[in-house]
Parts: C-alpha cells; sequence; structure tokens
C-alpha cells in the first residue's frame, strides 16, 4: 500500500507498484489533464508536479511515491482563476491541437519558480517539452509574458 | 448547389427547451445534391448547427472536426457574422455526426461537410455557413416584426439584439421561441453580408477552446470513458505485411485483470488497408495491465514478403530507377533539343526521407459492436470514412453505426485514414466486449501511413543571360498512391508529382518523369502531402541556378514567373494557379526581411516560394552556420495569400506552426526501416523539434485578398526547408540535398 496526496487529496494504491503515476492518475482517478506522448519521459506530455518540481509521470513509478505530493493541471488554477501561466498562455493565444499544451504549462510553471526573469538561452537549455504543433514561438512569448505577470504578482504581495 | 441550397428547405429549426434549434441541411451522400430536410419531425434526426438559447447564449456545432487548425473559431465566425450575432456570446461544440437514408433509400449526409483534410474546411463550408446564419437571422427577423408589428424592413440584427428603427431592442434569446414558429418564405435568398460590412469574419479570434485545454479538460479521444470498455493493446507484426506464426498467450492470459486475448488476421495485400497489421490484441482493465500482458505474449512471426527491406535498398533501387527510364507525366516542347542547344546544363539529385505523422495524441478509438448497432469514437479527420469501416467489418447498415469525433491531438493527415476504427471495431467484435484501443508511441511511429520518400533528379538547360530554357523532374520515390483501390499502375505518380505544379508552363521545354518504387510501407497523406518534397526540390534548385549563373534568388524567380497571368492548374487547389499572387507573396515576404541586407559572417538569408493547394507562401529564413552540421534558424519572414481570411489569428498561428513543423522534418525526422521493420519508433531516435530549435521570431504577412478562401493549415509547411537550406549555402555552408540535414 502506497500512499501520497493527489492535488491535495490523500489518496492510497495497492496495486502493482510499478504502475507509473501518468496511468494511476488518468485510468484510476479518471485526472485526463496529464496526457500520454511517449512513455519514455521524451516529449513531457505527462508532466506533473511532483512535491512541486516538474515530474515526467509516465516514468514515475507509483512505488516510488510514498508521502509525496503530486499536483496535476486540473489543480493549477485556484478558485477559479487561473494562474499566471495559464493567462498567459490565453493571452497569446498559444494551443492549436492542445495535447502537449497541460504539460508544457506545467513544465513552464515550474521553470519559472527558479527562473523568474528568464532569458531566452535560459528558456532554450531546461524546457524541453515537444509540440508537434509547432506552437514554440507563441509559447517562448507566453513564457516571457507569464514571468511577467508572476513578478507583478509577487511584488503586490 | 448554392441557389439550391437557399431554398425554404435549406433549414430547420425548432424549439427544445426553450431555445432555438437550428439543424443543418442534408447532401446526397453519393450525389452531393441537396435534398432537403426528409424527416419534418424530430430535429434531432438531422445534424445540430446551432442552438439560440434563451439567455441570448449561442453554442454553434462545428462541423468539421477540430485537430489545431481552428475550425471551431473560424466556422462559428461565418454563422455568426450572418446571423448578425455576437460572437462573444457563442460557445462551441463538435457537430453530432449524421446520416440518414431518404424515401429512395439514398444516403443523405450534413450538407456541411463533417471531414477535415487538404486544407478544405474552409472553402466548403464559407458558403453553406453564411447562408445558415442569414436564414435564421430573416426567422428572428420575422419573429421581432410580428411580436411587434413593425415592419420588417425597419428591424436590423446587431450583435444578438433585433434592433428597431424606432429603437426597441430584442434579444436573440427572447424571440428564440417565437422564430422557432416562423419559417422562411419560398422565395428567401439570402443576402450575404458584403465584405466592407464584416464585423467578424476577418478579425482577429483567439481559439475558442483555448480555457477547456489550459485547464486539462478531457477533449481528446485518448479522454474519452465508455462504460464497460476494456483497454485493449495490440502486438503488432513488427515486419512490414508479417503476420503470426504461433502464439502462447498462457502467461498473458494468466495475469489479473486480462479478460481475453483475440488475434487480428493480417489485412489482404492485394487490397487497400482496412487496418495496418497483422496482431494480437490483448483486452484488459487498464493500460497498464495491457502493456504488462502485451509484454507476456510469445509470438513468432512469419517475417512476410519484405524482410530484406531496409532504408538502404530503398534509397539504391531509387539511384537505379534513375539510371533508367520512367513514365513521362508531363512533357511540354522538346526538353532534348533544349539540352542540346543549352549554354550550360545543371543537374543535381535531392534526397527525401520517410517520415511519420508522430501527431503527439496517439492512435487511439473506442467501439463497441452490439448485435443491431454499433458506437465507434475517436479521433477521426474522416467520421464518414470511420462509419464506412465499422459497416464493412460488421456488416451493419451504416445508419446502424454511430460514430462520433472528439477534438484531435494532431491529424496532419494521419487520421484521414480509419485504420484505428477499423483495428478497433474488429476487436470489439472479435471479443465481443466494448473496447478502448490505444496506441503506444512505438506502436504509432512502428505503424503508419507514411509521408513517402523519394530521389529527385533535378536538370536544367540554362541559356547565356541565365534564362531557363529547360527543365526536367525526375522522381524515382515510392508512390502515395500503393495499395489504393482503383488506382491505375499509370496513374501511381498522381499523388507525388502534380503535373500543373510551378514551373510548368512558365519554363517552354519541361519533363515531369516518375518512377515507382516498391516497398512494404504503408504510405499516405502528410500535411500537404507532395509539396513537401516538391518544393524542397524545385525551390533549392533554383538557387542552384542562381549561384551557378550569377543572378539575384529573388530577382530569378519573379523573372521566372514574369507578367501576371493565370495558369490552368488541374490539381487539388486549382483551377487556377496565378503567377501574380505568388510573386506578391515573394516580394511582400522579402520586403519584410530587407532581402539582401547585409548580415554579420556566418549569417545569411534564403528563400523560397510554393504554391499549396489554393494558397500561396513565401518565406525569407535567417540563419546562422554553426560548427560541422549545426545552424540556427533566428528569424522567418513569411507572406502568404490565402485568398479572404476569416481569421487572421488563427492563419497566423497556422503559418508559425507550419514553419516550425517544416524546419523541426527538414533538421532531424526520418523513419528507418532495417529487416523489413521500422527502428525508429519512439521519440529517442525519431527526432523532432524541441523550443531550443524552434524559430524564435516569426513575422506573418497576410496578403489580403478577395480570392476565395482556401484554408490555412498546409501551406506554410512547404517552404521552409529550402528556403533555410538556401540561406545555409548562402552563408557558405554545403548545399544539403537531402533531408534530414543532420546526421545525428
Ligand atoms: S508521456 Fe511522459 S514524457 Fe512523454
Ligand atoms: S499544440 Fe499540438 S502538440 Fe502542442
Amino acid at each position: 500500500m502506497v500512499k501520497f496526496k493527489v492535488n491535495g487529496q490523500s489518496v492510497a494504491f495497492d496495486g502493482d507498484g510499478s504502475t507509473p503515476l501518468l496511468w494511476y492518475l488518468r485510468d484510476n482517478l479518471k485526472l485526463t489533464g496529464t496526457k500520454f506522448g511517449c512513455g519514455i519521459g521524451s516529449c513531457g506530455a505527462c508532466t506533473v508536479h511532483l512535491d512541486g518540481k516538474a515530474a515526467r509521470s509516465c516514468s514515475l513509478p507509483v512505488s516510488a511515491l510514498a508521502g509525496r505530493q503530486i499536483n496535476t493541471i486540473e489543480s493549477l488554477a485556484t478558485d477559479g482563476q487561473l494562474s499566471p501561466v495559464q493567462q498567459a498562455w490565453i493571452e497569446h493565444d498559444v494551443p492549436q491541437c492542445g495535447y502537449c499544451q497541460a504539460g508544457q504549462i506545467m513544465a513552464v510553471t515550474d521553470f519559472l519558480k527558479s527562473n523568474p526573469n528568464p532569458s531566452d538561452a535560459d528558456i532554450d537549455t531546461k524546457l524541453s517539452n515537444l509540440c508537434r504543433c509547432g506552437t514554440y514561438t507563441r509559447m517562448r512569448t507566453a513564457i516571457h509574458h507569464a514571468a511577467k505577470l508572476q513578478r507583478k504578482a509577487g511584488g503586490a504581495a | 448547389m448554392n441557389q439550391a441550397l437557399t431554398r425554404r428547405e435549406f433549414l430547420s429549426h425548432s424549439l427544445a427547451g426553450g431555445a432555438l434549434v437550428v439543424a443543418a441541411p442534408l447532401l446526397g451522400v453519393a450525389t452531393g445534391r441537396p435534398i432537403g430536410v426528409a424527416h419534418a419531425t424530430g430535429y434531432q434526426a438531422l445534424s445540430l448547427l446551432a442552438k439560440i438559447h434563451p439567455d441570448n447564449n449561442i453554442t454553434f456545432y462545428y462541423p468539421s472536426p477540430e485537430m489545431g487548425q481552428g475550425v471551431d473559431t473560424s466556422l462559428a465566425s461565418l454563422f455568426i457574422e450572418e446571423l448578425g450575432g455576437d460572437i462573444d456570446l457563442v460557445s462551441v461544440e463538435p457537430m453530432p455526426y449524421l446520416i440518414e437514408r431518404n424515401a429512395e433509400g439514398e444516403l443523405q449526409a450534413a450538407a456541411v461537410p463533417q471531414f477535415a483534410g487538404g486544407s478544405t474546411s474552409i472553402s466548403r463550408n464559407f458558403p453553406l455557413l453564411r447562408e445558415a446564419g442569414a436564414g435564421v437571422k430573416q426567422l428572428l427577423l420575422q419573429a421581432a416584426a410580428e411580436q411587434s408589428g413593425q415592419p420588417i424592413k425597419q428591424l436590423r440584427a446587431d450583435k444578438s439584439y433585433i434592433v428597431s428603427d424606432k429603437g426597441d431592442r430584442w434579444s436573440f434569446g427572447s424571440l428564440a421561441a417565437a422564430a422557432a414558429q416562423q419559417s422562411l418564405p419560398d422565395d428567401f435568398k439570402a443576402e450575404l453580408t458584403p465584405r466592407d460590412k464584416w464585423q467578424v469574419i476577418g478579425q482577429h479570434r483567439k481559439s475558442a477552446q483555448l480555457e477547456k485545454i489550459v485547464t486539462g479538460q478531457p477533449l481528446y479521444g485518448m479522454d474519452i470513458d465508455y462504460p464497460g470498455a476494456k483497454v485493449a493493446l495490440v502486438a503488432r507484426s513488427p515486419y512490414l505485411d508479417g503476420q503470426v506464426k504461433s502464439l502462447d498467450d498462457s502467461k498473458a492470459r494468466a495475469l489479473p485483470g486480462v479478460h481475453a486475448v483475440v488475434q487480428l488476421p493480417r489485412p489482404p495485400l492485394d487490397k487497400y488497408y482496412s487496418y495496418l497489421a497483422a496482431g494480437v490484441a490483448v483486452l484488459t482493465d487498464d493500460f497498464w495491465t495491457a502493456k504488462k500482458a502485451r509484454d507476456l505474449l510469445e509470438i513468432e512471426w512469419d517475417q512476410g514478403p519484405h524482410s530484406e527491406e531496409s532504408t538502404d535498398s530503398l534509397d539504391q533501387q531509387c539511384r537505379s530507377l534513375l539510371k533508367g527510364k520512367g513514365q513521362i507525366v508531363r512533357d511540354d516542347g522538346d526538353l532534348g533539343e533544349a539540352l542540346r542547344k543549352a549554354h550550360k546544363v545543371i543537374r543535381h539529385t535531392y534526397q527525401l526521407p520517410t517520415i511519420s505523422h508522430a501527431q503527439l495524441e496517439p492512435q487511439n478509438c473506442i467501439a463497441h459492436v452490439e448485435k443491431e448497432r454499433c458506437t465507434v469514437i475517436g479521433p477521426f479527420q474522416s467520421p464518414g470514412g470511420a462509419g464506412r469501416a465499422a459497416s464493412a467489418i460488421t456488416g451493419l447498415d451504416r445508419l446502424q453505426i454511430d460514430v462520433r469525433y472528439t477534438r484531435l491531438g494532431g491529424g496532419f493527415g494521419r487520421r484521414l485514414s480509419s485504420d484505428h476504427a477499423a483495428e478497433a471495431v474488429t476487436i470489439s467484435q472479435l471479443s465481443g466486449m466494448p473496447v478502448k484501443l490505444i496506441w503506444t508511441r512505438e506502436d504509432d511511429l512502428a505503424h503508419d501511413f507514411y509521408r513517402p520518400m523519394g530521389h529527385h533528379e533535378m536538370i536544367a538547360a540554362v541559356d547565356k543571360k541565365g534564362g531557363i530554357t529547360g527543365w526536367a523532374q525526375r522522381l524515382a520515390g515510392r508512390p502515395k498512391y500503393y495499395r489504393r483501390d482503383g488506382v491505375k499502375p499509370e496513374e501511381l505518380f498522381g499523388a507525388d508529382i502534380y503535373v500543373d505544379d510551378f514551373p510548368a508552363a512558365l519554363v517552354k521545354n519541361l519533363q515531369y518523369e516518375y518512377m515507382p518504387a516498391e516497398s512494404g510501407l504503408p504510405q499516405g497523406s502528410w500535411r500537404a502531402p507532395a509539396h513537401t518534397a516538391n518544393a524542397f526540390v524545385v525551390q533549392s534548385f533554383l538557387d542552384e541556378i542562381a549561384e551557378q549563373t550569377g543572378q539575384d534568388p529573388l530577382q530569378l524567380r519573379l523573372d521566372l514567373l514574369g507578367k501576371p497571368q493565370q495558369l490552368d492548374y488541374s490539381g487539388h487547389g486549382g483551377p487556377v494557379f496565378d503567377t501574380g499572387r505568388m510573386a506578391q507573396v515573394l516580394k511582400s515576404a522579402a520586403e519584410r526581411a530587407d532581402w539582401g541586407r547585409d548580415m554579420p559572417p556566418g549569417h545569411a538569408q534564403g528563400l523560397a516560394v510554393h504554391f499549396t493547394f489554393g494558397g500561396y507562401c513565401a518565406q525569407v529564413a535567417e540563419v546562422e552556420r554553426l560548427a560541422r552540421d549545426r545552424f540556427k534558424v533566428h528569424y522567418v519572414s513569411a507572406a502568404i495569400d490565402v485568398g479572404t481570411v476569416i481569421n487572421p489569428n488563427g492563419v497566423i498561428a497556422q503559418v508559425e506552426g507550419g514553419i516550425n513543423d517544416g524546419l523541426s522534418t527538414a533538421i532531424g525526422q526520418q523513419i528507418l526501416v532495417r529487416g523489413g521493420r521500422v527502428t525508429t519508433d519512439n521519440f529517442d531516435t525519431y527526432r523532432m523539434l524541441r523550443i531550443a530549435d524552434s524559430v524564435p521570431k516569426i513575422d506573418v504577412i497576410v496578403v489580403d485578398s478577395d480570392a476565395p478562401s482556401a484554408g490555412a493549415g498546409e501551406m506554410a509547411t512547404p517552404p521552409l526547408a529550402p528556403a533555410v537550406a538556401n540561406a545555409l549555402r548562402r552563408a557558405g555552408g554545403q548545399r544539403l540535398r537531402a533531408q534530414p540535414f543532420r546526421s545525428a
């Protein structure tokens, strides 16, 4: 039995510990915002936050999660208030098919914590999620915009 | 057809839950003839187009599947423009897919095509949705006139209100019930809003479903839950056209949570594919159990007829084909004479690899075959194709097949084929269970209808002044039409060489020649199909001519295009190819990039232009040469003319995405085959662009035009690779004649 938290709720799993978190989220909890793209930790469509850090859930066995906190895209907006990254994504109309975008948003949210004022080079070296539709150009603009939103919010607080 | 559709039966409408419900008209599936409303009752039975709710909100049901090309947004604009509605009050849902049979037994489908491919959604819906909007506005006007006693001439629609000259205002929602009682006059003819009065069409709109996407709502086939459905994974033959020789499934069956194991026979080799490969399906409670069960299957494969095939053998084959003679599919003037008389003959060979669609959402499909019915739910570019596939397998009538399509996590042509539907339906039928079929990424890359590979030999005869007097394109490659039903051998070239493509009719002596290669790889449509290959070879070769004759690449193209004229174009995107429009996008892209400006050492500009499916796109890429085969694209200016633009923001997004997609394929993508099996089966070996290599800055010039709307999903991909290759060469690099540009 492995106990951990998903979006603030306690969960317990007593199935096969090798089950990747991705499939536990999708099949057991029906949290389908976290996407399956490659299953080998390459595309980032399955990105969640593990104790606040971006992690690729397709490559995280549930057995490794005892006592950890998981957050998924479904928990990013609080009280109906979209996060700065989500707002920037809407402002710049980033998504096309949209399938990669939950993972992108989760990855960027974590990235901005350690890079509150990122350069293009920071973006290039630290973000590697795949977008088949090629929305990278808007994504880059939106990342800078989200950083600005966050700095503003931080400054006000 | 349009005229017929302006008759009153074009629209049917009713009242449900206080909302005015509008249904789309139907068309004969076989004849394409409008046939009015077969059922006077029960509008449920017709394809839903829109609902105007009492609270004045509007739901618009977009008819073409949405895969990121933005039709959920642009198609709504067409309807709302003529309705006089407020676009900000609109939410969108996919239009339910429905077909019917009329009294004569003819199948009918919605006249608004429920199909997404070839950038046709906009052009085919453009008149229909506007006329529908105008019809509904008429009903609302009539209702307001009757209620108020004011003459209809003194009423008009304004942002979801009917407004009278006297200053009265009634919301559409408050008129919904009354409008449902109205009918259009027999002689009703929609008067469409003239272009200079458009308020919605031509405005920047963001995607209609943005908020759902950024909050992770279940929109995709992969996210759908179907009661009782067992998760199915298939162990497909890794060998092209291989089949199961022996199977031991005892270990898999012993795993808790495994409900069934069924064998999928190899699809017949002499017919077009239903599904792609022979295999063994496991049906289980969830994905992870299915994955483990599939790994426990012990299968010995019969390696089939292509076990010797490899990427190298296919390349060898093309090389030797090019040494011989092929089918001349276009022959203008006297090429031989032009070559003999030429001041200079220039000749180079280019190579395009096999590539995969790699849409980010792997293939998936829900199917439930029951005695008298069958349900199929999934990401379909062609819901009709999914219905046909299910009907063919089950023997059920098309009307007994309930097809539902979801948003697609990318299409790019992959889901024009309905093999995922065929496979899921087969598994459900064999097992007797409802199934949710999921493909892994490995499945998806190793089993695809690939973009064909090819070797193109290009030959030009040039006169003393650098004028091009002769031109030949000789293509040895894998035909996209491979195994397609009803395609004769002499028609195989048709999806790989478009006979009227540039520079046909502009060079007097010109030949296009085709040599089909043999391979077991299934072939299909990949975003702008053969244009991705042909733009690369033609536009690269033009730059080689420019270089060898000392001409400016822009001027050489403009000279070749000559004075504006409309040439016949028989392929998709015709009936004309307008040299003036092509010249215009070239000039616009060049001007924005300040073509010819001084660049730092190691940096250069390169340009390319192409005509794809009725749209013209030119690009100037600015590239910096780095060590070895590395480079960085810093900037692209793109000019696009796709006729009348509905949503400029959507067009710009498609161009930006198309450019990054073009770069992604040019740099790294290649499907490799060894021993008759695909070996590049995940993103570790099948390399796709990440943000670090993407183009950080793109300027898009949307050329305003009155020409018919051409859609925008495919036009920006073809010019990118040659623009980059041309820039690299001008930066002092090697001429890149083979994709992918990066060896590792
Ligand atoms: S699905 Fe996890 S990284 Fe691709
Ligand atoms: S928006 Fe389609 S994969 Fe990124």
